[in-house]
């Protein structure tokens, strides 16, 4: 499983957080997603709609945002958990959050990773593209 | 119930009031998005309506005691269902509205009634901001062209970007 992370620049979310926010490709092929009908919107666009609720996000967000990836496997490798996270919006939605420590992922989750286990997670994502 | 109580400044938009208790988050992504909290026996719907830049817009509804068993075991095989689920519970009501700097909420609304129209919620809550924004600063208040959707996004998410939160 392929995992894209949306990095939204001058804005204060961290990218290594408990539950950052990672979702499978599933929806990167959504067609007018943003932008003008007919073109298809690339990864950031895609995310950062995800990120707005469903809606297409402010065109300077998008412009903003960048996009890097890594794999469950190799997350899972690093003793991190990886869980689908659907939420209400059905098991079709690819939200997964990558939890730490993986010992019992569902019931306990550390919000503040040390620095470490920070750059362990970070490592494992490509460049960030956009 | 008293809608001055849904939301307290100074708050994150999914931990509105320190009284908020029982967070059920709906959908996250990087944040909570939108969900459901108690004040006491109350529940209460909240929703982000949009983002740009630092700042974003909420909305939050109670919900009638006599819905609230449905709210609360409302589940959704796609996201046409979940966002059609969740205007019928604003439609018709009154919501209060929140901005958030860095997701910490700056100001709120009165109670404002949202009709039970197509992207009343936006509508509503972009007035609303532009108002207050006009109100604070003296300017003239930027026009909200409500006749489609993508128009109507883009002046709420500009509105959001360009006048103080």
């Amino acid at each position: 499983m392929l995992i894209t992370e949306a990095i939204i620049r001058a804005t204060s979310f961290s990218a290594v957080t408990a539950s950052s926010a990672i979702t499978t490709p599933a929806k990167i092929s959504t067609p007018h997603a943003s932008g003008s009908p007919g073109i298809e919107p690339g990864p950031p666009a895609v995310a950062c709609r995800q990120r707005n609720g469903g809606t297409p996000a402010a065109p300077a967000d998008v412009a903003r945002a960048g996009i890097r990836y890594a794999t469950a496997r190799d997350l899972r490798r690093a003793e991190f958990a990886v869980i689908h996270t659907c939420g209400r919006k059905g098991e079709q939605n690819g939200h997964v959050s990558a939890v730490w420590p993986n010992t019992n992922p569902l019931d306990e989750q550390e919000r503040d990773w040390p620095p470490s286990v920070q750059q362990a997670f970070a490592a494992y994502f490509t460049e960030q593209e956009g | 119930m008293n809608l001055d109580t849904l939301v307290s400044i100074g708050q994150p938009p999914w931990q509105p009031t320190p009284a908020a208790s029982d967070v059920d988050v709906w959908d996250k992504y990087d944040f909570p998005i939108c969900g459901t909290y108690r004040l006491g026996d109350d529940l209460v719907i909240f929703t982000v309506i949009t983002t740009a830049a630092t700042r974003s817009l909420w909305a939050y509804v109670p919900v009638p005691a006599t819905d609230q068993e449905s709210v609360i075991n409302a589940q959704f095989d796609t996201e046409a269902e979940f966002d059609a689920f969740l205007q019928d519970r604003f439609a018709g009501r009154e919501a209060v509205f929140a901005a958030a700097e860095n997701f910490i909420i700056t100001s709120k609304s009165d109670g404002i009634p949202i009709p039970p129209r197509r992207n009343a919620l936006l509508a509503a809550g972009a007035k609303w901001y532009v108002a207050r924004a006009a109100a604070l600063t003296g300017q003239p208040r930027p026009k909200i062209n409500d006749t489609d959707t993508r128009t109507l996004l883009r002046d709420t998410q500009g509105a959001l970007a360009n006048l103080p939160a």
